[in-house]
C-alpha cells in the first residue's frame, strides 16, 4: 500500500512540474492549424460573401497553372467588427484534394479593388453596415480550378471563414477594366 | 541488529561521508578554482579556438561610419577569421563571443554595435562563415559623440565547444549545440587614428 | 550460479547501452534520399536536381533577368540547378546545405536569393538555382535539405547525392527569384 502512495506522489509532481514548465507558454503548444470555419455571416462580427471567383490573366505564370481572382465582399455589423477588419485579413485557395494556395503577385487582379479589406481612401475604415469589396488573386495548378474554396482570415480573430463559389470559375479570364 | 547497532553504523557512515568535506571547506576546498589568465595576444597573433580561428589585424578610430556616410565617432576592429569547424558559422557568433572595453569602458553589445560585416575587396559580403574560408571581418562600434579619442582597446574572445545539449529538469533531447567555452584570448591594443 | 547470470546481465546492459545511437544520430531529420535527375519526395515538397556546375566567380541574376553583381570566390562556387514543388501548403526549402566526403557541411550563399528563398506553391513546380561557396578541393558532395520548420528533430528532410562535383568553369551564375 504504501509502494501505490509513493507511486501516485511521484505521477502527481511529475505533472506538477511539467504543468509549471507548459502552462505559463500555453500558446506556444497549441497547434496552428488556423482554427475552425465559422458561418459567413458572423465571422468577425461581420458577414462575409464571394462575389466572384473568375479566371485571371498572370505573368509568366509556369506551363499548366491559371490564374484566378477572387472577389470578396465583407460588411462590418458594428464599429468593433470594422476596427477589427482593419487589423488586415488574408485570403488563401483549398482545392478538393486539401491543396491550400496563398495570393500571387504574377496574377493581374481587377482594377480600382483593394487586396486587404480596408478603404483606399480615408476614413480607412468601412462603415458599419457598408459592403466592402475587396479581392485576392491566385496561381493554381489547373485542374485545382474546378474544385476552388477561399478562405478568408481575420487577424487576431480565431478561425475563418470558408466561402464556396455557385459555380466552378470558368470562360476567359475577366476584361480589365 | 540490534537498533543502537544500528544508529551506530549510521552515525560512523554520516561521519566518513561528510569528514572529507568538513576538511576540505574551511580549506577553502569547495571554492571555484579561480580561470587561469587567459593568454593575451597582440595584432598580428593567431588564436585558435575549436570553431573560429582569428588573427586581430589593425584597431582604428574614425569619424566616418564604416561602410556608410555618417559623421560621429566610431572604433573599428578588424580581424582575419577562418571557420575551423565542421558547420556553417555567422559574423554573430564571433561578435557575441567577445567583450570589448575601450579606455576602461565596457562597450554595449546592442547598444554600441555599428556593424558586423565580411569584407571582401573593399565590399561588404554578408556573414556566413562558411568552414575553411578564410575572411575579414570589420566590427565597427558608435561611442558616444561627446566621447574623447579612443587610447586603448581591450577585447575577450570566448571559445566555443560543440556538446550535447542538457537541462537541469531533463527535458532536453541531448543534441549537440554550441556552447559558450573558456575565454581564449585577450587582445589589449593601442586605438590607431585615421 | 545466480552469480554467473546477473554478471552475464550486467554485460548485456553495458553492451546495449553502447549500441544506443546518441541523441545526434536518434533525432536526425527523417531523410529521403536519390540522386540527380531523381523526384526525391518529403511529405511538405518534392525536389529534383536538374544539374551541378562549378565557377571560380557567380554571376547573380535579378529576377528582372539583369545582371546584379558577379562574386569572386577564395574557393569555388557551386550551383544547384533543381526544381521544387510543394504538396499541400506553400512552403519555403530555406535550410539548405552541401556536405562534403568529410561530413562538413556549407550554407547556401549568403545575400544570393536563390530557389531556397522561394515560395512554392502545391502542384506548381518551379525551377531555380541555389548557390554555395566552398573551399577549394572540394570533391563531391551530398545536398541536404532540412527545412522548412524551427527545429529540423525528426523533421522531413532530403538527400540527394550530387556525386563528383564538375571541374570549374571561370563563371557559374545563379538566378534570383522572386520572393
Amino acid at each position: 500500500m504504501k509502494h501505490l502512495w509513493y507511486g501516485l506522489g511521484i505521477i502527481v509532481s511529475v505533472a506538477a512540474l511539467v504543468a509549471v514548465q507548459v502552462v505559463p507558454h500555453l500558446e506556444q503548444y497549441t497547434l496552428e492549424e488556423g482554427g475552425s470555419p465559422v458561418p459567413a455571416d458572423s465571422y468577425g462580427g461581420a458577414s462575409w460573401r464571394l462575389i466572384s471567383l473568375a479566371p485571371a490573366t498572370g505573368e509568366n505564370l509556369p506551363k499548366g497553372t491559371a490564374g484566378v481572382t477572387a472577389v470578396i465582399g465583407v460588411t462590418p455589423k458594428d464599429q468593433a467588427a470594422s476596427k477589427a477588419m482593419a487589423q488586415g485579413c488574408s485570403a488563401t485557395v483549398r482545392d478538393r484534394a486539401d491543396r491550400v494556395w496563398s495570393p500571387s503577385r504574377a496574377v493581374q487582379g481587377l482594377p480600382g479593388l483593394a487586396s486587404v479589406c480596408m478603404r483606399l481612401n480615408k476614413p480607412v475604415l468601412v462603415p458599419p453596415g457598408t459592403e466592402l469589396k475587396w479581392q485576392a488573386s491566385f496561381a493554381v495548378p489547373i485542374e485545382a480550378v474546378s474544385s476552388l474554396q477561399v478562405e478568408v482570415r481575420v487577424q487576431k480573430t480565431e478561425g475563418f471563414v470558408r466561402l464556396t463559389p455557385a459555380a466552378a470559375p470558368s470562360g476567359r479570364p475577366q476584361p480589365a477594366g | 541488529m540490534t537498533t543502537r547497532l544500528a544508529w551506530t553504523w549510521g552515525a560512523a557512515t554520516a561521519v566518513a561521508l561528510l569528514l572529507p568535506f568538513a576538511i576540505a571547506w574551511p580549506l577553502g576546498g569547495l571554492a571555484d578554482a579561480p580561470d587561469p589568465q587567459p593568454p593575451r595576444v597582440s595584432l598580428g597573433q593567431r588564436v585558435k579556438g575549436h570553431r573560429l580561428e582569428l588573427v586581430p589585424r589593425k584597431v582604428y578610430s574614425t569619424t566616418r561610419s564604416p561602410g556608410g556616410s555618417l559623421t560621429g565617432r566610431y572604433l573599428v576592429l578588424n580581424l582575419d577569421v577562418t571557420n575551423v569547424s565542421k558547420m556553417p558559422a555567422d559574423v554573430s557568433d564571433l561578435y557575441l563571443a567577445m567583450n570589448a572595453k575601450v579606455d576602461g569602458q565596457a562597450l554595449d553589445p546592442v547598444m554600441n554595435l555599428q556593424s558586423r560585416e565580411i569584407i571582401r575587396n573593399g565590399e561588404e559580403r554578408g556573414t556566413l562563415l562558411n568552414p575553411g574560408l578564410p575572411e575579414t571581418v570589420r566590427i565597427a562600434w558608435e561611442l558616444p559623440e561627446n566621447a574623447g579619442n579612443p587610447q586603448r582597446l581591450s577585447v575577450s574572445f570566448r571559445d566555443h565547444v560543440y556538446e550535447p545539449s542538457w537541462s537541469l529538469l531533463g527535458y532536453s533531447s541531448g543534441t549537440s549545440l554550441w556552447y559558450r567555452g573558456k575565454i581564449m584570448a585577450l587582445l589589449e591594443t593601442q586605438v590607431e587614428r585615421t | 550460479m545466480k552469480w554467473i547470470i546477473a554478471a552475464v546481465l550486467l554485460v548485456a546492459v553495458g553492451l546495449a547501452q553502447r549500441l544506443l545511437p546518441d541523441a545526434d544520430r536518434m533525432y536526425r531529420p527523417i531523410a529521403s534520399t536519390g540522386g540527380i535527375n531523381e523526384e526525391v519526395r518529403t511529405a511538405p515538397y518534392s525536389v529534383r536536381v536538374d544539374g551541378v556546375r562549378t565557377g571560380r566567380e557567380l554571376q547573380v541574376t535579378a529576377p528582372s533577368g539583369e545582371v546584379k553583381k558577379v562574386l569572386p570566390s577564395k574557393g569555388v562556387w557551386v550551383t544547384v540547378q533543381l526544381t521544387a514543388t510543394a504538396t499541400k501548403e506553400p512552403v519555403s526549402l530555406q535550410d539548405v546545405m552541401l556536405e562534403g566526403p568529410d561530413g562538413t557541411v556549407y550554407a547556401a550563399g549568403d545575400g544570393v536569393f536563390g530557389l531556397n528563398t522561394a515560395n512554392l506553391e502545391a502542384g506548381i513546380p518551379q525551377a531555380g538555382s541555389i548557390a554555395f561557396e566552398v573551399p577549394p578541393g572540394l570533391k563531391s558532395a551530398v545536398l541536404r535539405i532540412t527545412g522548412p520548420q524551427y527545429s529540423s528533430a525528426l523533421g522531413p528532410a532530403v538527400e540527394i547525392d550530387l556525386g563528383t562535383l564538375p571541374a570549374p568553369v571561370p563563371t557559374a551564375s545563379v538566378a534570383e527569384v522572386e520572393s
